[in-house]
């Protein structure tokens, strides 16, 4: 391509192909004088000149008016009803644009919790990956906590020897103002013909008809079917994820497999250690959701409270020099004393920088100890006295934005253990 | 997705934004940090075949950073997406596959294409600033002296963010540049610490200041502080260069002493598009109404009813020297220059927008269609205009280059110096070598950006002295500068 363009003819452009350039014909948008260029597509092109020159119009105002437009021309018929009063640029041409994506530098505040993060789709994929394979822990026992599905169980069935005898079972349960033999009956039109009795098998229809009183808080399941087990048998094992289907299904969420005598508990519910928990989802981990969000500061990680750099503000004074603000007054200087007096009996360096405190030494000085008044300590007594109006001033001066106590800034639940 | 997640992760490094947290909160971005992360994000998307448009990628990025953002573009191309860049940045000029100037001028000056191609195409003087500048044929002059100075501010104990306990000198009535790479920590010291401190004692601003111990040296040789920063010089449409400029006033007082404005009793408040009276009612005096769109960006239409003038029929009636008040409010300002010019009042007024370089901008373009560097340079004109001799203001400018040609760093230079001459001191924020070697006396921070690496001072003096010290990355950039 020739490197001077203002003297070629405009015919020059009807000749170009639109598949290699972006070709604008005679544009007047604001100062450009029919201005006319073609752009090679696929290459990093850099638009210039001095401020006012008319780049901008020529970026913005013709090249990216024109790909806004052709996009809206594609969108639904709501938007497109706007088109026709969307001007087009004044060019006698434009060909070869596709749509386009302008990358502006206004930054959009319009969600206080958007975060560099979220912005860069990061957190999408960290909250799939998590929902995939982030494991929840019970607080209790520090175990792990799952939910056993159908597979599961089927599986758990198959790795059993061969030509083993096996029960499915559930728990009846009765609901209250239920009587037993009302639930058999109903048991029986369902079409199932056999309970377990503290683990022995029983036909519904006997027991529904004994005479023999059954004693409250009997441990009665339904039997829901019996199998004799080959994983092999392809046949067998459809029957059999339907039957721990029904189990979960009758059981509200449990399911027993005996085998030889001996019972194994399954369950389909998210606990463990009496507790139920909820499942790990994308959900969960938003913090932009209330599901995941700590519930002190709202996933905002911050919340108002006591500033720690407003209470110390020069943290190369020690605490005899004044480090402390709010002691520093002749009133409250009475926190100060006993530290000045007994310090030393715990260790409390009184003349060394709070910069220079190591971490025991700081938690002593705010949460102080049975002889010394922390920090804390101190703020507790001021807001006790807030109805002062002093002490509400004197309070308001230390406050601000703090990183929230409950979740320490990562904006998810605490109790959660990833 | 570990995949996914990585290269993503890998992106944000590439566009020079590892410094940040994935926490941080995306409203306490600079707009160039931002637009990069949206770049960041459209990589990790790969759209293919798609046109990128992007309003200077290079703002707020030292040179270090720059040939990692020209990377990220090229990667971009190499998809197979058509990348358009406005840019004055020469890094990034010299990397592109083609250059297009528009000009050679701005405003009617402008508006035509001056040169399209490769730097490589031109021997010899030519028709393009650009290209000049390029080939070291036209050049922002390196002061023949740097002003000395006695007098300083001292900021002990700056603590806030990565700051490393810093005790920093700030020199007055010279003018100061401080800089370092992205994060390093240079717009914290200044507009956290220095700005908001002084402010206090001044008076002029409330905001806590960041964490520093105290602030000390000749602060009482200051009777002011100003921050002139890139923010819009009004909040809404309805703010414009001529309001603030003060020049509005005297031109509706022109209008309303017309005969017939007389004979209606019109007063000056008639034509103002921001009070009923005179002004359509329509749009309200916008001029134009918006439409939300909920995925993209909003579409203003042109308002029916005035066409976009703003005006009521009756009062664009009203003519001086062969114009209405809209015909005067869609006036550049440098042809507001000579049709004014016999009006010595609303002349004076505007000529100091003329001399920041503004020339080109309309009277009454509304002040959110002003980029950030104009907006700047609007505030600047502002000061200019008031000149009183007994004044000791320290203006803080935060990268006034962004958006700047070097034919308008230039000129802006003279107005920054003109400042200085007046009495004032002038404290610049930036990282373009430009500016940095037009320095009485340079701060930088560093060495590199983010909590771990950055935060001290690498060097404080003048530029020679910082080239002789070569330390840091900024020495290295500058060098090639002072030859
Ligand atoms: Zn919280
Ligand atoms: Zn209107």
């Amino acid at each position: 391509m020739p490197s001077s363009h203002s003297d070629l003819k405009d015919t020059y452009y009807d000749t170009l192909d639109p598949r290699e350039y972006i070709i604008i014909k005679r544009a007047r948008v604001n100062n450009l004088k029919n201005l006319s260029v073609a752009i090679p597509r696929n290459k990093f092109v850099v638009i210039t000149g001095l401020s006012g020159s008319g780049k901008s119009s020529l970026a913005f105002d013709t090249l990216f008016a024109e790909g806004q437009r052709m996009y809206v021309e594609s969108l639904s018929s709501y938007a497109r009803q706007f088109l026709g009063r969307m001007e087009k640029p004044e060019v006698d041409y434009i060909r070869g644009v596709s749509p386009a994506i302008a990358i502006e530098q206004k930054v959009n505040t319009r969600n206080p919790r958007s975060t560099v993060g979220t912005s860069t789709e990061l957190y999408d994929y960290l909250k799939l990956l998590f929902a995939r394979i982030g494991k929840t822990r019970s607080p209790v026992s520090g175990k792990e906590v799952k939910r056993d599905t159908v597979t599961d169980v089927v599986e758990w069935i198959n790795q059993l020897p061969v030509d083993s005898k096996i029960i499915i079972a559930c728990p009846l349960t009765i609901p209250t103002g239920r009587k037993l033999k009302g639930e058999l009956e109903l048991l029986l039109s369902k079409g199932y013909t056999r309970v377990l009795v503290k683990g022995e098998p029983q036909l519904i229809e006997e027991l529904a008809g004994t005479k023999k009183k059954i004693p409250k808080n009997t441990e009665i399941e339904i039997l829901i079917d019996r199998i004799v087990t080959n994983p092999t048998d392809e046949d067998l094992n459809y029957r059999l994820a339907d039957s721990v289907q029904t189990a979960f299904f009758e059981g509200h969420g449990d399911c027993f497999v005996y085998s030889d005598k001996k019972k194994t508990p399954f369950s389909d519910r998210f606990e463990l250690d009496g507790m139920r928990f909820t499942e790990p989802s994308v959900n969960f981990f938003s913090f932009n959701n209330p599901y995941g969000a700590c519930r002190t500061c709202e996933g905002f990680g911050k919340v108002l409270g006591i500033d720690t750099d407003l209470v110390i503000p020069d943290k190369t004074l020690s605490l005899y020099e004044g480090a402390v603000a709010p002691w520093r007054s002749e009133v409250m200087g009475k926190w100060a004393q006993p530290w000045l007096k007994h310090g030393a009996k715990y260790d409390f360096p009184i003349h060394r920088p709070i910069a220079d405190l190591n971490h025991k030494e700081l938690e002593l000085l705010w949460n102080g100890n049975k002889d010394l008044d922390g920090i804390h300590d101190f703020f507790k007594y001021v807001e006790s006295k807030s109805h002062k109006i002093q002490y509400r001033v004197l309070l308001s001066r230390y406050r601000g934005r703090t990183t929230c106590p409950d979740c320490r800034a990562p904006a998810f639940v605490k109790t959660r253990d990833m | 997705m570990i995949t996914e997640i990585r290269s993503r992760l890998g992106y944000l490094t590439e566009v020079g934004l590892g410094y940040l947290t994935l926490n941080r909160l995306t409203s306490t971005l600079s707009g160039g940090e931002y637009q990069r992360i949206k770049l960041a994000t459209s990589l990790g998307s790969a759209l293919v075949g798609s046109m990128y448009i992007m309003d200077e990628p290079s703002i707020g990025l030292h040179p270090r950073d720059t040939n990692q953002m020209i990377g990220v573009l090229k990667t971009l191309r190499d998809l197979g997406n058509t990348v358009i860049v406005v840019e004055h940045e020469e890094e990034i000029m010299r990397a592109a596959d083609q250059i297009v100037d528009i000009g050679p001028g701005a405003g009617m000056h402008g508006g035509t294409l001056v040169f399209q191609g490769s730097i490589k195409d031109v021997n010899g003087k030519s028709t393009s600033h650009t290209m000049d500048y390029l080939k070291g044929l036209e050049n922002i002059q390196v002061p023949p002296k740097r002003r000395k100075w006695k007098d300083s501010i001292t900021i002990f104990g700056a603590r806030e963010n990565n700051l490393k306990n810093l005790k920093v000198k700030i020199p007055l009535a010279v003018l100061t540049v401080v800089t370092g790479v992205s994060g390093s920590g240079k717009s914290t010291l200044v507009s956290k610490i220095l700005y908001p401190s002084l402010g206090r004692l001044m008076g002029v601003f409330a905001e806590t200041p960041g964490k520093y111990e105290r602030i000390d040296g000749d602060t009482s040789r200051l009777t002011s502080i100003e921050f002139v920063d890139q923010h819009p010089i009004g909040k809404s449409s309805r703010s414009n260069p001529i309001s603030y400029v003060k020049a509005y006033d005297a031109i509706r007082q022109l209008y309303s002493d017309q005969s017939l404005s007389k004979k209606r009793g019109y007063k000056p408040s008639v034509f103002s598009f921001n009070v009923e009276g005179g002004r359509c009612e329509t749009c309200q005096g916008e001029g134009e109404t918006k439409v939300e769109m909920q995925f993209m960006a909003d579409i203003f239409l042109k308002c029916e009813s005035c066409q976009g003038k703003r005006f009521k029929k009756e009062t664009l009636e009203i003519e001086w020297n062969g114009k209405n008040i809209a015909e005067v409010l869609d006036l550049t300002v440098e042809e507001a220059l000579e049709f004014f010019k016999d009006k010595k009042p609303v002349h004076d007024k505007i000529l100091p927008l003329y001399d920041v370089g503004l020339g080109y901008v309309k009277l009454g373009q509304s002040s959110n269609s002003l980029s950030g560097g104009e907006a700047q340079r609007v505030k600047l004109a502002s000061f200019l205009g008031k000149n009183s001799s007994s004044d000791h203001i320290l203006f803080i400018f935060d990268e006034p280059t962004t958006g700047l040609h070097f034919h308008d760093i230039s000129k802006l230079l003279k107005a920054i110096n003109a400042l200085i001459d007046q009495g004032h001191s002038v404290i610049i924020i930036e990282h373009n070598m430009e500016v940095i070697k037009c320095a009485d006396w340079i701060i930088d921070l560093g060495p590199e950006g983010g909590e771990k690496n950055g935060g001290h001072i690498v060097f404080e003096g003048t530029p020679e002295a910082l080239v002789k010290s070569s330390t840091g990355h900024t020495a290295r950039f500058l060098k090639e500068k002072l030859v």
